[in-house]
């Protein structure tokens, strides 16, 4: 596998990305449930 | 022009996100614009085609690469068309080489391209993008296939980057980001220690957080990038053990601030301990990796300060630093998108504590 990325490189360039896209996406989504969480206690306090 | 370019870029994304302030909710059409321009920015990244020149073809190592995309344009220096046989030459060294004969001879370093067939609409004013092969057994470049056809927008070809240097787009933005981030942390953290605005440290501990991911992905692109230009995923080149360093520094952050829990004095010692880290960062991120000799561009080996840095007019095309602005500008916006959720989610968290 490591001679066919050596080859085609702009595979790597392709998983560069996609890292970098599921670090920033798997971050937001942590941030949105927290959001969620946050926003049901507001919820729950309010009653 | 470059650096006007890239502090533009990052002057601009700033600005973009002042747009109805950097921790208050954002407009849809703010929204839209920024993933519109990170997608663009991506495509922008992937999609055009590396090329090279055929006057690098002739002075590359023996055996070095496996392969080279080759970028042939009709100038009469190099190509010209011969009535009588009707075929096309190019020149490499001082001979011609017949582009469609699979028997082209041999010439000094024993370089020989083998066109079995030039692509039809080769006319004129074609710019084309080729991929050859290196044929170790008989240390020749063959003919594979043609890529394009008159490109609108190509990469050059830099010797043993080959494709990768697309990454140049992903990677170091991640890098100027984490330094930015890391930057607002101290502006936000002196300006807790003047108005003593509890406000303020939540911004300081957001940005140091956005800060610490950034300068992780950075670390994580570039042991990627490293694996397949250096060999291995960590070489303790200075650079990569300085953002180590950057990282453990700013982890250090947190852990302080977890283990306190009066307000105040969380406020007060998470600004100062913020101020006093970032005077690390200019010497961590920019002079020590120039000053050591390692691997990374512009370290003590390396001729220049780095191919985006360098004043030389062959590092990097002025062209290609306006796709690498675009992605800074991109990912910069999404940075202060993500400082702007933070921000109002810990607001939001300590109101309710």
């Amino acid at each position: 596998m490591e001679q066919f990325l050596h080859d085609n490189s702009l595979y790597v360039v392709l998983g560069i990305a996609l890292i970098l896209w599921f670090g920033i996406g798997i971050y937001l989504f942590s941030l949105d449930k927290k959001v969620s969480k946050l926003e049901k206690q507001i919820a729950s306090i309010k009653e | 022009m470059k650096f006007v370019i890239m502090f533009g870029a990052i002057i601009l994304a700033a600005l973009f996100a002042a747009i109805g302030g950097y921790t208050k909710p954002k407009a849809l059409w703010w929204k839209v614009i920024a993933i519109l321009m990170v997608a663009f920015a991506l495509i922008l990244t992937i999609l055009p085609p590396v090329s090279g020149n055929l006057s690098t073809a002739r002075y590359i190592k023996e055996g070095f690469y496996e392969s080279l995309n080759l970028h042939i344009t009709n100038k009469t220096e190099n190509h010209y068309f011969d009535e009588q046989s009707g075929k096309w030459f190019v020149y490499l060294g001082d001979k011609p080489i017949d582009l469609s004969d699979p028997s082209a001879v041999n010439f000094n370093r024993k370089l020989v391209i083998h066109a079995t067939e030039l692509p039809y609409g080769f006319s004129e004013d074609a710019e084309l993008v080729i991929k050859a092969g290196y044929d170790k057994e008989n240390d020749a470049i063959k003919f594979i296939e043609t890529k394009y056809i008159n490109p609108l927008f190509d990469y050059p070809f830099v010797p043993n980057l080959d494709e990768r240097i697309k990454i140049l787009n992903l990677h170091v933005p991640m890098a100027w980001i984490a330094v930015i981030a890391y930057l607002m942390s101290m502006i936000y953290a002196i300006r807790y220690l003047k108005t003593g605005d509890l406000n303020y440290d939540i911004n300081t501990a957001s940005a140091a957080a956005l800060g610490n991911l950034f300068a992780i992905l950075a670390t994580v692109t570039g042991m990627l990038w490293a694996k397949y230009n250096w060999g291995n995923y960590w070489n303790w080149d200075p650079r990569q053990t300085s953002i180590f360093v950057l990282i453990l520094i700013y982890a250090a952050f947190f852990a302080l601030r977890a283990a306190i829990d009066n307000p105040e004095r969380k406020a007060k010692l998470s600004s100062v301990y913020s101020i006093i880290s970032f005077i690390t960062v200019p010497f961590l991120v920019f002079v020590l990796p120039r000053m050591a000799s390692g691997l990374h561009p512009g370290s003590a080996d390396d001729v220049n300060a780095g191919p985006l840095v360098s004043a030389q007019p062959s590092a990097l095309d002025t062209n290609l630093v306006w796709g690498f602005g675009l992605s800074l500008f991109a990912f910069t916006v999404i940075y202060f998108w993500l400082f702007n959720l933070l921000v109002r989610m810990n607001i939001i968290k300590n109101k309710l504590s």
